[in-house]
């Protein structure tokens, strides 16, 4: 558990302030509706680049509705339309102009249950390289071995690379799903609840690479876990049936929360 | 009784017996086709019978027991009385003596005591008219006696093999190397007619066409000369008599006996032997005798390359159809319709899409066809008329609604979770379908491939009607360029099956050899099917770990 007071220590010593952060992501007035039901109310908020900003809220408060229209995974839902602005790095993400494909390798996904492809672990983890048809064998491999070092898993499978990922344990496909994404390099990490289907050691796991990598990336993560948004997050955004609640550090957010809704939720009173 | 009842124990076993209702029919159905069609290769024992007749007279009948019936016959005192009689169905043979190979025999004309196997019988299996019957007596070369009785055998033996080869050295000019040259100048008359059509035949192309038909020419009689050689030598290699019931006389050529054997003097080990000889032989021959004898080997050639074609065709047929369908079409009226029609599709009798494929593929698309390639060709028609391409093709559309709904079954269980983690790695729809979805289907497309299959090489009737025929004068696959002949006509076993059970001027005799024939259609689908089975399992280890 060195590594767990490792982080709370150094969130503590940094004093963070929203207002001192390189802005990666702009939210402007965003409203989603499924049909004629909103799931989203008029959110606003900026997300600060290389840092981690964690989403918590009970079940449907459409923290991960939120989380999937960065990367516009919710255009896969027939009934879904949306109002407001969502900017990366100035960029209007829900621009006509805007090329999904393209926004999706600047916005990498991982998802809340592991889904490695049914192919072999270096196959998995180029997959979006050969996606934009880079054939040359040495960029793939060095890619391939730099993606899996930064996911923690490198150690583990650089001698079976040819195996099936489907033979690894839930905590390594997860791992490996981690390296599949950031193998495209993307700027920003979205995160789905990584770790609720894991056991605490590859909780644990996670949750390290999780600080390492906010070095080169934005992360943005939801979590149903209070304590892992306070161990792994700089910022956090608190979420209640669709309406942004509070948003500011972490610190802040669990020690002294400004709105006694978000009290009543950290303390664990409902939800 | 009633509390057995109540626990509901009865509806277990109704439905178990369904089971084993199923069960029995199944396996009863398989073992009675595959003991009556091995039999047909077992050399049986010849007996022989010392018929009375009324009039006194006794007939000797030498032969195989083929079948036995019960005849009911009126007492001769009390027509209220009825008999049940057996009669006997024996294969005597000589057809070219007796008329017919077949005879029936009252069990009351015979002293069923008397009956003995045929002592040194001899069976002589003919190129022409069939078995023969009788006792070695004497073999002749070149008007020589040169054997008489048991020594016959021997130098019978020896004869018959080189008459065997010379048999296959003549096939083999004719059929493949005078057939190649054959193929070549048909193609060279069809090139002067396209090029007279056009009007580019001019005299530089036609002394051209002239040195090659008369290169060709003069190859053909080359080979004409080198197989009248080995016809010669196959009339020299002399000829056997032998004495059959009754106390006449067969003299053969032994140019025309296929192989020959003593079926009550042989060992068991030799029987066996024989056995496999003769599978060997049913599956490599073309048939002979109206296709009542000899083997099947064009019809399996035929009925493995029909279904072969019709699996590339309905195979990215039915995936496109399905990918389309579960993939991008926006559920609605529109594609519960075309769902319904597909799956109506499935129930169309077979025979309906034989009338569709004749009347469009063959006669409209492969007449219009004809009319824009093949014009030259006019008045014989090449793709306008039955063929295998359209056979595979009216097969394809037969199978393709098991292949869509199966690929579409397949599509809808691939979690959702993967297409997301594909769309996240900024795949487009299609890449995504592509590279994970599709390949994941494998194993339900190739469910869909192995029904297909089963379906496409048993079914007969369409297949009448565009392009399976009695007998082929050549395979659709061979040695002449391109190799595979789409719009040749074919064999096709299940064809072969209903033309010797049913068309046969010599019913009797073909009879097992019906059975013989659904035992390998049976053989080939299974055969067929176990090698989808083992790539589909194959596919699903990969996969299996999936979705949990």
């Amino acid at each position: 558990m060195a590594g767990l007071k490792k982080f709370s220590m150094e969130s503590s010593s940094n004093k963070l302030k929203l207002e001192n952060e390189e802005i990666a992501i702009e939210v402007k007035d965003w409203n989603l509706y499924y049909g004629s039901k909103q799931a989203l109310k008029g959110i606003s908020m900026k997300l600060p680049e290389n840092r981690v900003t964690a989403f918590i809220g009970p079940s449907g408060c459409g923290k991960s509705t939120l989380l999937r229209c960065f990367n516009r995974m919710n255009d896969l839902i027939d009934s879904v339309s949306v109002e407001g602005e969502i900017l990366l790095h100035d960029e209007d993400v829900y621009s006509k102009h805007m090329d999904v494909s393209a926004l999706r390798r600047r916005v990498g996904m991982v998802f809340q249950k592991p889904n490695p492809f049914p192919k072999s672990i270096f196959e998995n983890v180029c997959y979006g390289l050969r996606l934009q048809n880079i054939r040359d064998k040495q960029v793939l491999n060095e890619t391939v071995e730099w993606a899996l070092r930064g996911a923690n898993l490198w150690e583990e499978v650089k001698d079976r690379l040819d195996d099936n990922a489907l033979s690894l344990s839930g905590g390594q496909q997860q791992r490996l799903c981690i390296a599949r994404a950031i193998a495209i390099k993307p700027e920003v990490l979205l995160l789905d609840e990584p770790t609720s289907a894991l056991d605490p050691i590859s909780t644990l796991a996670v949750e390290e690479l999780i600080f390492e990598l906010k070095k080169e990336f934005t992360i943005l993560i939801v979590t149903h876990n209070m304590q892992q948004a306070a161990r792994v997050s700089d910022y956090t955004a608190f979420m209640y049936m669709g309406d942004m609640v509070e948003y500011t550090d972490t610190d802040s957010l669990f020690t002294n929360p400004k709105l006694k809704q978000t009290e009543d939720y950290i303390s664990g009173r409902y939800g | 009784m009633k509390s057995w009842m109540n626990k509901g124990e009865h509806w277990i076993w109704f439905s178990a017996s369904a089971v084993s209702v199923s069960v029995v029919l199944v396996f009863g159905l398989l073992a009675m086709i595959a003991y009556k069609g091995l039999l047909h290769f077992w050399p049986h024992n010849v007996y022989d019978y010392q018929v009375m007749h009324s009039n006194g007279q006794i007939e000797q009948v030498i032969g195989e027991l083929h079948d036995t019936k019960l005849k009911l016959v009126e007492d001769a005192s009390n027509i209220e009385i009825v008999h049940e009689v057996p009669e006997y169905l024996i294969k005597t043979g000589n057809r070219d003596i007796y008329g017919i190979d077949f005879k029936w025999i009252n069990s009351r004309d015979i002293d069923e005591t008397q009956v003995k196997l045929a002592d040194g019988i001899t069976v002589v299996e003919r190129y022409q008219w069939g078995n023969v019957y009788g006792h070695l007596e004497s073999l002749k070369v070149n008007g020589e006696v040169i054997a008489t009785g048991e020594a016959v055998k021997e130098v019978l033996q020896d004869l018959a093999e080189q008459g065997t080869a010379l048999h296959e050295e003549i096939l083999h000019i004719e059929k493949v190397v005078i057939g190649g040259i054959n193929y070549q100048i048909e193609r060279l008359r069809l090139e002067q007619k396209k090029l007279e059509a056009e009007g580019e035949y001019d005299a530089q192309t036609e002394a051209e066409f002239e040195a090659k038909r008369t290169a060709f020419n003069q190859e053909f009689v080359e080979h004409q000369t080198a197989i009248q050689q080995l016809y010669d030598q196959a009339n020299s290699l002399g000829e056997v008599t032998l004495g059959i019931a009754g106390g006449q006389k067969i003299t053969v050529k032994i140019k025309q006996v296929v192989r020959f054997w003593q079926p009550n003097n042989m060992s068991l080990i030799a029987k066996v032997g024989f056995f496999f000889g003769s599978i060997g032989n049913f599956l490599t021959e073309d048939p002979r005798e109206a296709n009542t004898e000899g083997g099947v080997f064009p019809a399996i050639v035929g009925t493995v390359t029909m279904v072969l074609l019709m699996t590339i065709l309905v195979t990215p047929m039915g995936v496109l159809a399905a990918i389309y369908m579960s993939e991008y079409a926006k559920d609605g009226p529109v594609l519960r319709l075309v769902r319904i029609s597909i799956n109506n599709l499935a129930g169309v009798p077979s025979i309906v899409f034989g009338i569709f494929g004749l009347g469009f593929f063959v006669y409209i698309l492969g007449g219009s066809i004809d009319d824009l390639f093949y014009g030259y060709a006019a008045p014989s028609p090449v793709f306008g008329t039955p063929g295998l391409l359209w056979a595979s093709l009216t097969m394809a559309l037969l199978t393709l609604p098991v292949v869509i709904v199966s690929t579409q079954e397949g599509l809808s269980r691939i979690p959702r979770s993967l297409r997301e983690g594909g769309l996240a790695l900024g795949a487009t729809k299609f890449e995504t379908i592509m590279r994970i979805v599709l390949p994941m289907a494998t194993p339900a497309i190739m469910t869909g491939l192995i029904l297909a299959i089963a379906r496409a090489a048993g079914e007969v009737a369409p297949l009448m009607l565009v392009g399976v025929v009695k007998l082929a004068p050549t395979l659709p696959v061979d040695f002449n360029a391109p190799f595979i002949h789409l719009e040749n006509k074919f064999m096709h076993l299940g064809f072969h099956i209903y033309d010797v059970g049913f068309q046969s001027p010599n019913v009797e005799a073909s009879q097992p050899l019906v059975y013989a024939t659904s035992l390998l259609l049976v053989v080939i689908i299974v055969s067929l099917n176990l090698g989808a089975i083992m790539i589909r399992n194959r596919l699903r280890e990969r996969y299996k770990s999936l979705g949990n």
